[in-house]
């Protein structure tokens, strides 16, 4: 039986340019890319908009009872 | 909801955006949102040092706090004699908890509570009705 071959392991070498390019990139990289809004204002009030808007049913005991627990 | 309180707590440039340092001696709170038919609100609190709130309800409101950066140490209070003839309501605390960044927490109408934050802060508060034009309870500790 023949053993499969291991994976290809980088060099000393190959690992510490990797290491380097990889510090530099992040330091390097322009705030406004680390800051990127992923969510917006508007999109935040709108899922709170639908959050409260009552739903068919009968209606909750609660204003907003069951929603939240404690931290 | 929770998981949307979350969402902005734990985004940085939701909180770089809508959470900015105040000008020295401006009022930390600030209405980022207000909708016009459902009338809940969306504040921005930032405190650049100590804040110690007493304690105290929003009236008709209910209120959610979300911690974004910082820590506040809540304490939640029970009326145990209501209010009557010009007094006020008289509360005694109940438990103390903190809240870090991350941490929301809802508090319904006529929840008692009060907020120490020992150091500068930023949080957000949704408000089920603009607190502006609510009347609190008179609320007095025991």
């Amino acid at each position: 039986m023949t053993e499969a071959p291991a994976p290809p392991c980088p060099s000393r070498r190959e690992r510490e340019y990797d290491s380097l390019t990889a510090k530099r990139q992040s330091e390097v990289r322009p705030m406004s890319d680390t800051l990127t809004m992923t969510y917006t204002l508007n999109e935040f009030a709108a899922d709170i908009r639908a959050a409260l808007r009552p739903t068919p049913g009968p209606p909750p005991r609660r204003s907003c009872a069951g929603m939240f627990h404690a931290p | 909801m929770r998981r949307h309180v979350s969402r902005a707590l734990t985004d940085p440039a939701f909180v770089a955006t809508h959470l900015k340092d105040r000008a020295s001696g401006a009022n930390p709170r600030e209405i980022l949102f207000e909708d016009p038919e459902l009338g809940f609100c969306i504040c921005g609190h930032v405190y650049d040092g100590p804040a110690n709130g007493s304690p105290h309800d929003h009236g008709e409101s209910w209120a959610i706090y979300g911690q974004a950066t910082g820590v506040t140490e809540m304490t939640d209070w029970k009326i145990v004699e209501r209010a009557a003839a010009g007094k006020p309501n008289l509360v005694e605390p109940v438990r103390t908890y903190e809240m870090k960044p991350g941490d929301a927490h809802f508090y319904d109408v006529g929840d008692v509570h009060s907020p120490r934050r020992a150091a500068g802060c930023k949080l957000i508060r949704i408000e089920g009705k603009n607190l502006d034009h609510v009347k609190r309870s008179h609320i007095k500790a025991k």
